[in-house]
């Protein structure tokens, strides 16, 4: 007698070779992602407008999903990539934070948060018994002068800005997520609570990496509900974007959030002038109330209904997927050309910006690679950053990345190494 | 909001796809619409991606996406088309070492079930998964996946015995 697992297994001995296609599994995920996305917003309008608005509204958006969108003009690739070497890095000087109350290092654990627009490495060191230390390391000495303490019971910090004016960090613990923020000339914290985050008795999760400020001084960001508990909202069958949805605060001085529900579902970065958000017709920019629709582009191959992400002074950049995982970075500036892109590759860690360069790490089979380009000269250098880490960040002219031969919780240990960008 | 889980979304696909592409055969006797359908559980999966928790239950994930889209497909299929074996095929002898034609044979047997008793039999005997999963994966009580089963068992008995196989199934 054969077991029914053997006569199964039988069936299966003319198996083909995998020919399953993930890129087209990620293109066509992205693209009902996108169509659920502009439901919802035809569903806002709906309940928000007079019945008679949303009936001629209502229907055009969701028209847009079987109509195409432009052609997508590919945008120039960046051919030039100067390689920077490891040996023109130098390491960064250990903290003396980091012994200050664990000189064996036993309970202690730093985080590099990243760079300050003047130049200063900033590092978070919990002591393991509620302490919480902020240092502040410039690279060029190795002084480091310690920012006087935030408090006892500091939870989980994400820096969400680090200017010669503030240092501002989300805070969540168990029970509710905080807006700190660092006053560096008077030298005072502040902290506001985000109230309403919630859903029953379990906070939502703030990702810093959605955070950025809008013109009118509003901290935009995602608040996701736990795994556990779905979203009253939300249905079983309800996608990515019934579940993120967009809040904001009075920015820095905090105070009472608000729902921001038209962009629920959408990907949305702030620059200095307005919103910016891509569905398959256009990308949104958004300047001193007038809103600019601008044609899609990508480089050959990706798909150009992308995700902003960054912006500067005049620039902003999508990540755009192109199958297969990769995600190509394509930067825009100001007057709606598409300038260059990097090639694509799967991101490792959130894009950084600092003043007129982009940092961005990609990790392919285990290995890293980073890179922080030059959006005005768009010059490339190339940044060993490690695999294990995904934090890569430039700003004041320094970039600083994680030594890849080393783990990131070694305490003590030459874990970041910054350089002088070229 | 960078997308950053496409990286990890494409590890997991990597790994399971191969996987959840034999279980989907063996739910629809056919590598092309096998390949569809686990293409498909994938697509669904990515959308979901961000909300889902990671770690063994992202399987189990993958795997109910896998079969409800089976049996979906499955009842479609069954309402619009008679399923019947190619008649070069039916004419074909039965001969135990033939692997060709014992494959057919099994495919053929695993074809006749309907697709609820088809999942039934996959997930108890080739993932081995107890009646308690498999109840929960296909939303309804244990007991009905004990009567499905074994019904599946049947017929698949039944079936081979008429197909000329010389072996019969057991559990």
């Amino acid at each position: 007698m054969t077991d029914v697992r053997s006569i199964l297994e039988r069936a299966l001995a003319d198996e083909p070779e995998d020919d399953l296609d993930l890129r087209a599994v990620v293109v066509e995920g992205g693209r009902r992602a996108a169509r659920r996305r502009r439901r919802l917003v035809a569903g806002v309008v709906a309940g928000t407008c007079a019945a008679v608005v949303a009936a001629v509204v209502g229907p055009a958006l969701l028209a847009g999903d079987e109509e195409p969108g432009p052609a997508p003009s590919p945008a120039p690739r960046v051919e030039r990539v100067d390689l920077l070497g490891v040996g023109d890095a130098r390491p960064l000087p250990s903290d003396p934070l980091l012994s200050l109350n664990d000189p064996r290092g036993e309970r202690t654990s730093a985080r590099f948060e990243g760079i300050t627009d003047d130049g200063l490495t900033v590092r978070v060191t919990h002591d393991g018994l509620g302490g919480t230390a902020i240092g502040l390391t410039d690279p060029r000495t190795g002084a480091t002068d310690r920012v006087p303490s935030p408090g006892r019971d500091v939870g989980d910090l994400a820096a969400v800005e680090l200017s010669t004016e503030r240092l501002a960090f989300l805070d969540h613990d168990d029970f509710a997520t905080r807006l700190l923020v660092f006053d560096r000339a008077a030298g005072t914290w502040t902290a506001a609570r985000l109230e309403g985050l919630r859903i029953g008795t379990q906070r939502m999760y703030v990702p810093a990496v959605t955070a950025s400020v809008s013109p009118d001084g509003r901290l935009w960001f995602q608040a996701v509900p736990p795994p556990s508990k779905p979203h009253p909202e939300c249905g079983v069958d309800d996608g990515v974007e019934c579940w993120l949805q967009w809040w904001s605060v009075p920015y820095p001085a905090g105070g009472p959030v608000r729902r921001e529900p038209a962009y629920d579902g959408t990907d949305l970065t702030w620059t200095s002038t307005g919103p910016v958000s891509v569905d398959r017709q256009a990308v949104h920019v958004g300047t001193d109330g007038a809103d600019r629709d601008l044609p899609l582009a990508a480089p050959l191959g990706c798909d150009p209904a992308g995700v902003p992400t960054v912006s500067g002074e005049d620039w902003f950049a999508l990540t755009v997927p192109c199958g297969r995982g990769g995600v190509a970075v394509v930067v825009y500036d100001d007057q709606g050309e598409a300038r260059f892109s990097l090639p694509p590759g799967r991101l490792w860690g959130p894009v950084v910006t600092g003043g007129d360069h982009l940092a961005v790490a990609f990790r392919d089979r285990g290995a890293a690679r980073g890179y922080v380009v030059d959006v005005t000269a768009e010059e490339v250098v190339a940044v060993p950053v490690g695999s294990r880490t995904t934090m890569v960040d430039v700003a004041a002219g320094l970039v600083a990345w994680q030594d890849p031969e080393e783990s990131w919780s070694r305490p003590g240990g030459r874990d970041y190494w910054t350089a002088e960008l070229p | 909001m960078a997308r950053t889980y496409d990286g990890e979304f494409l590890d997991f696909a990597e790994s399971q796809g191969s996987l959840l592409r034999r279980t989907a055969f063996l739910m629809c006797g056919d590598w092309e619409r096998a390949r569809d359908l686990t293409q498909e559980a994938l697509v669904r999966l990515y959308v979901a991606w961000p909300r889902l928790e990671h770690g063994p239950e992202l399987t189990a994930y993958a795997r109910r996406t896998v079969t409800s889209i089976a049996i979906d497909w499955g009842r479609r299929r069954s309402s619009t088309e008679v399923r019947q074996a190619d008649p070069a095929e039916r004419e074909r002898t039965v001969d135990p070492t033939d692997d060709v034609a014992e494959r057919m044979a099994v495919t053929e047997a695993l074809g006749a079930l309907p697709p609820r008793q088809r999942a039934c039999v996959v997930l108890r005997f080739y993932e081995d998964l107890p009646v308690a999963e498999v109840a929960e994966l296909l939303g309804c009580r244990e007991g009905t996946v004990k009567s499905q089963t074994a019904r599946g068992l049947e017929t698949l008995r039944a079936v081979l015995a008429d197909l000329g196989a010389s072996e019969g199934a057991s559990s």
